[in-house]
């Protein structure tokens, strides 16, 4: 009786509860009903290895208490599992491409191949393994809000192509690059297409991206490409006034309007899978991100502590600063920073303006034209 | 066990777990509490674990094709359950599926 009361006692703690006191008065019944069947054919009591034998019977009660509950039992079910395979797959892929580069630039910098071999495997495998933590907390997700997918009734053929990334290996991309080499100049440009004609391919794209850059940004993967003053002067780098910049303190001040940024990568990647015909919207996220970069760009040219390095003010200036490149080598840092944002700002100011051009084109008209909407 | 044995288990598995819910709704057009309705079941020849019945029966009285009631009976509260009416329409409905289903095999296998 001690023993029967010990098992449902635990088995309770394990159920909702909601539900418990009526499951366990049920299993108390039909426990106490099976023992007292066994009893009355044996003629005797039963001893506790007896009655233990029975409780084992029935079952562990972890075991119990999952069939009770409601939901999946399972992390991945079958549905999804090749989905999320192929997104363990391709981070691991990137971990090890992001590696192999660190690698190299790090050896070149510092010289010590094994040492910085370690480091890379050591992150390597911090990276991957905080992507496959997130591909499957995403599924899991999924599973449990029983939530369909639009993507998996809607795939199109043409966007099937994303996915040749993870059966690529050296000979593939060897081949690839052959064949490309080998077309005419304009039919190299029209290989591109897909990255327009794809919605789907482009969120992924920007969804990827941007969790990648918040990741880093965040801290949580560090790919350890982080370089010292003195790194870059082994790399005949010369950082000039750039060597008192201190990182850490500018990004303590930019980390939240960075962040937001790379949020709304990722909420413009989102809503591109969700809605690939609603363009308004994504103009209005181009134009809003546009302007964050031309914004961020004026800041760091005028009143962050990278302007007395920047200081581009006129085109003379400009001039000034690029003619620094001819005294290289060691190639001074200041030119390189300054073409980094001048293409900053080029970008934003492209982005900001098709932005607003695709909000002022595109109405409900031009979006059923575009023939991308949902039902299509 | 071999491979083999593990293979006809699982299969064997997949096979019978529609067929338990049929024979659970069919039982329980007669009233009954959870220790009868597994008896009678092994009785007919539908072994069910305990683990498996009970989550189940629960499962179809939210799905509201059961009912049931707690009542006192041999000293002891137990909870007893029938066929609602919609239990009813719904088994007749999947008896007609599973002749059809038994009279497509048994076609198969004569050819």
């Amino acid at each position: 009786m001690d023993l029967v009361n010990e098992y449902l006692r635990t088995v309770a703690a394990l159920l909702p509860k909601a539900q418990r006191e009526d499951i366990i008065a049920e299993l108390r019944d039909t426990i106490l009903s099976g023992i007292e069947a066994r009893e009355g054919d044996l003629g005797r009591p039963l001893t506790d290895d007896e009655v233990e034998a029975e409780l084992r019977e029935v079952g562990h009660p972890l075991v119990i208490a999952a069939r009770y509950r409601e939901g999946p039992q399972h992390v991945v079910g079958p549905t999804l599992y090749p989905y999320w395979l192929f997104a363990v797959k391709a981070s691991i892929a990137l971990q090890v491409a992001i590696a192999v580069v660190v690698v190299i630039v790090r050896t070149l910098a510092f010289g010590d191949f094994p040492l910085m071999l370690g480091q890379a495997i050591g992150s390597g495998i911090t990276g991957a393994l905080v992507f496959v933590g997130a591909a499957t907390a995403t599924v899991w997700v999924l599973e449990r809000r029983g939530q369909r997918i639009d993507y998996l009734e809607t795939w199109r053929v043409r966007d099937l192509r994303l996915l040749e990334i993870a059966t690529w290996d050296v000979s593939s991309v060897r081949e690839w690059v052959v064949a490309w080499r080998a077309r005419p100049r304009r039919e190299r440009v029209k290989s591109q297409a897909w990255r327009r004609d794809s919605p789907i391919a482009h969120g992924l794209a920007l969804i990827v991206v941007g969790t990648a850059l918040i990741l880093w940004w965040t801290g949580v993967l560090s790919p350890g490409l982080s370089l010292s003053a003195d790194d870059l002067r082994r790399l005949d780098i010369s950082p000039g006034a750039l060597a008192a910049f201190q990182w850490s303190g500018f990004k303590a001040v930019v980390f939240w309007f960075v962040l937001v940024y790379m949020a709304a990568l990722v909420l413009q990647g989102a809503l591109l899978l969700a809605w690939p015909g609603v363009q308004r919207l994504q103009g209005a996220i181009e134009a809003i991100r546009g302007a964050m970069l031309l914004a961020f760009c004026v800041w760091l040219n005028t009143a962050s502590p990278l302007a007395p390095s920047l200081n581009v003010s006129s085109f003379p200036d400009l001039i000034q600063r690029m003619a620094m490149l001819a005294h290289s080598p060691p190639v001074p840092l200041e030119p390189i920073v300054v073409i980094f944002v001048l293409s900053m700002a080029f970008s934003g100011l492209v982005l900001f303006s098709r932005g607003l051009w695709t909000l002022a084109t595109s109405g409900p008209r031009a979006q059923a034209e575009a023939g991308i909407s949902k039902s299509a | 066990m071999g491979a083999d044995g593990d293979l006809y288990e699982s299969l064997r598995l997949e096979l019978r777990r529609g067929s338990l819910t049929l024979g659970v709704l069919a039982r329980l057009r007669e009233e009954r509490y959870g220790y009868t309705l597994r008896q009678a079941l092994a009785a007919d020849g539908l072994e069910m674990e305990e683990s498996t019945l009970y989550p189940l029966l629960r499962r179809l009285e939210t799905q509201g094709l059961l009912v049931s009631e707690w009542r006192e009976e041999e000293k002891r509260r137990k909870r007893f359950y029938k066929l609602s009416a919609d239990g009813e329409a719904m088994l007749l409905r999947l008896l007609d599926e599973w002749r059809r289903i038994s009279r497509s095999l048994e076609k198969i296998i004569e050819d």
